[in-house]
């Protein structure tokens, strides 16, 4: 057995040394674990910009190292309000810097083969009211396949953690009990996940849209009071607000830039559509006994192999021979009613021509209305949204893009339809 | 339904909470009454609900609000409150609200009781009230999913854990409320009140 109290470092290309201990690097090692390193974080953008071949292992890694920081900054500038409102103590703070770090490490745990690109595919739930998410997944194989390295590594003696507790977390259940508080680490507005995906998916795509000052974020980073005895909740000082601001920046570049990018969600369709003729029965198996284990067999490997040996059908000979669809007409990123109406009679004219709608409501990485509440400086120390704070973000409003597609061969006419309506400007 | 008739099914019954909501709504009770419409009621809206300290929150609720503004269907305007150093959003119904009803193409018909219930029933409540009815709700719906039954007092305590700022008698007493509402299903058959 190997030193428990033995200290690991692992390269990153984001955030230079990322240390880990004995009983993090047990879990990195784990299988499930290691198959992050094939499942790729952005799908197939690589077709447009090649260096985007980066896996959710190295994101997981980073979620984890960001996530640290900013609990720490956390508890060094509001100490006192968590020991009042929460009644932490010392050993509480290092259980829950322990809990955050791990559900951090393993928040991806569950992710389909190509990140997002498959998980329309998850089954119906029992109840029927919607799909499983990925969350799910990752709490199911936290609950199973990760127990025992989770509670088994002696370091644990110290903190008694359970899979349970690192599962409600992700979850967002009762069962994460005071620590729920620390849920806006992993899934908030100023996320480990998101400051981290921004920077690394920058840096691969080689594009500079997703930078920003995120150490200063993380140093501004406070407990604030809620109006109304609603309890506290996190934000900046005003001293951050720039980098506050630099962050929902950054995620609206990257989602114009890379993530609705039309040539990459060309590929997410066929993707989307290949799938589901790979898979057994059109979609995953459930996060539930013998079919949890069967969908983790599913990487990328195993879909780049089908496509290999001719799966997919017409979609997958797309992706191989990137014979995409081409985008023929897009409305703005907010369209008024007269861009929707223009959209319904575009979609009527090009009828049959039309091969598939992308939606920027429905994208996962979709840019949402930023809410940070900041804490002023002067002496009122009042709380306002950032949106008050900065002019731009006042203006910013969710993209609601919608891009219609065709087949190449028809392209052109289908863009000389679109142009004969209205005399083809939007 | 599709994707595309349920985004707009969303946006209609959003815009029918703030145009017949007694006072004006914030977007803590248009979120927490969206959950309440979709748990209790059974509306079919799609949202994904998870737990925060806040209650149960999806972000989808804040774009499709978004959305609703940005078709000049309904209005926000930050307000602050004198009791203490926060905001808020508060909704008016704005002059396009029609065009989202004439796309939405009377779904939300079926569901106008039940629009009409959730106004009476919570609003008029405060945001921290129904923060804290929305997570016991929340609470008692996954012990229900575990099968598990609960007693008001382990309720009271796991919602305690959540919330911490509320006194456990007064998150007793809110128990025993929606219990007596008949909005709990976990609650052990000797606990119902």
């Amino acid at each position: 057995m190997s030193d428990p109290h033995r200290k690991y470092e692992i390269r990153c290309p984001v955030h230079g040394f990322i240390p880990i201990d004995d009983w993090e690097r047990e879990i990195i090692n784990h299988r499930v674990f290691q198959r992050l390193r094939r499942i790729r974080q952005l799908a197939w953008t690589d077709q447009v910009y090649p260096g985007a071949m980066h896996t959710r292992f190295e994101h997981s890694l980073g979620v984890m190292h960001v996530a640290s920081q900013l609990y720490d900054a956390i508890v060094r500038t509001s100490q006192e309000v968590l020991r009042a409102e929460k009644t932490y103590t010392e050993g509480g703070f290092e259980r829950d810097r322990r809990l955050v770090r791990l559900a951090a490490l393993l928040h991806d745990i569950g992710h389909t083969p190509f990140s997002h690109g498959g998980e329309d595919l998850f089954p119906m739930t029992p109840g029927g009211q919607g799909r499983f998410r990925h969350e799910n997944y990752s709490a199911a194989i936290i609950r199973t396949q990760l127990r025992e390295v989770i509670e088994g590594h002696p370091l644990n003696q110290n903190v008694g953690l359970r899979a349970d507790n690192i599962a409600a977390l992700l979850e967002g259940s009762t069962g994460a009990g005071r620590a729920l508080f620390w849920r806006e680490l992993i899934d908030g507005q100023m996320d480990a996940d998101r400051i981290d995906y921004l920077l690394r998916d920058s840096l691969h795509a080689g594009v500079d849209y997703g930078r920003f000052d995120w150490k200063r974020l993380v140093n501004s980073v406070e407990v604030v009071p809620r109006p109304d005895g609603r309890g506290p909740g996190l934000g900046v000082n005003e001293g951050g607000y720039h980098a506050a601001e630099g962050l929902v920046l950054a995620r609206y570049f990257m989602f114009t830039q890379v993530y609705f990018h039309k040539t990459r969600m060309a590929f997410d369709h066929h993707l989307h559509e290949a799938l589901k003729l790979i898979l057994p029965r059109g979609c995953f198996p459930p996060p539930e006994g013998r079919e949890l284990e069967e969908f983790l067999k599913w990487d990328d490997w195993r879909i780049l192999g089908a496509l290999a040996n001719g799966g997919g059908g017409d979609h997958g000979r797309r992706l191989i021979e990137r014979d995409h669809f081409r985008e023929v007409y897009h409305t703005p990123e907010v369209p008024s009613r007269d861009d929707l109406t223009k959209l319904d009679r575009v979609r009527g004219a090009l009828a049959g021509l039309v091969q598939a709608e992308q939606k920027a409501e429905s994208s996962w990485y979709k840019v949402g209305a930023p809410d940070i509440p900041v804490r002023s400086d002067n002496p009122d120390r009042s709380v306002r949204p950032l949106s008050s704070f900065s002019g731009m973000l006042g203006h910013l409003r969710p993209s609601e893009m919608v891009m219609l597609y065709c087949r190449k061969e028809d392209a052109p006419r289908a863009r000389q339809m679109v142009e004969s309506i209205n005399g083809g400007k939007q | 339904m599709t994707q595309q008739e349920q985004r707009w099914f969303r946006l209609d019954l959003l815009c029918a909470l703030i145009d017949q909501a007694p006072v004006r709504l914030g977007r803590t009770a248009v979120m927490k009454l969206a959950y309440l419409l979709q748990t209790v009621q059974g509306v079919p809206l799609g949202y994904d609900f998870r737990l925060h300290t806040y209650g149960p929150f999806d972000s989808d609720v804040l774009n499709d609000l978004g959305t609703a503004e940005s078709l000049g269907a309904v209005k926000s305007e930050m307000v602050t409150f004198a009791s203490g150093p926060g905001y808020g959003y508060e909704f008016t119904i704005a002059p396009n609200r029609d065009f989202i009803r004439q796309k939405a193409e009377g779904q939300l018909s079926a569901y106008e009781q039940a629009v009409r219930w959730a106004l009476a029933e919570f609003g008029s409540q405060r945001a921290a009230e129904l923060e804290l009815l929305t997570t016991i709700i929340y609470a008692d719906r996954e012990a229900a999913q575990r099968k598990a039954p609960l007693s008001v007092e382990e309720l009271a305590s796991k919602v305690g854990e959540v919330k911490p700022h509320f006194p456990k008698q007064y998150v007793v007493e809110k128990i025993e409320e929606l219990s007596r509402k008949r909005l709990l299903i976990a609650l052990a058959p000797t606990q119902q009140a």
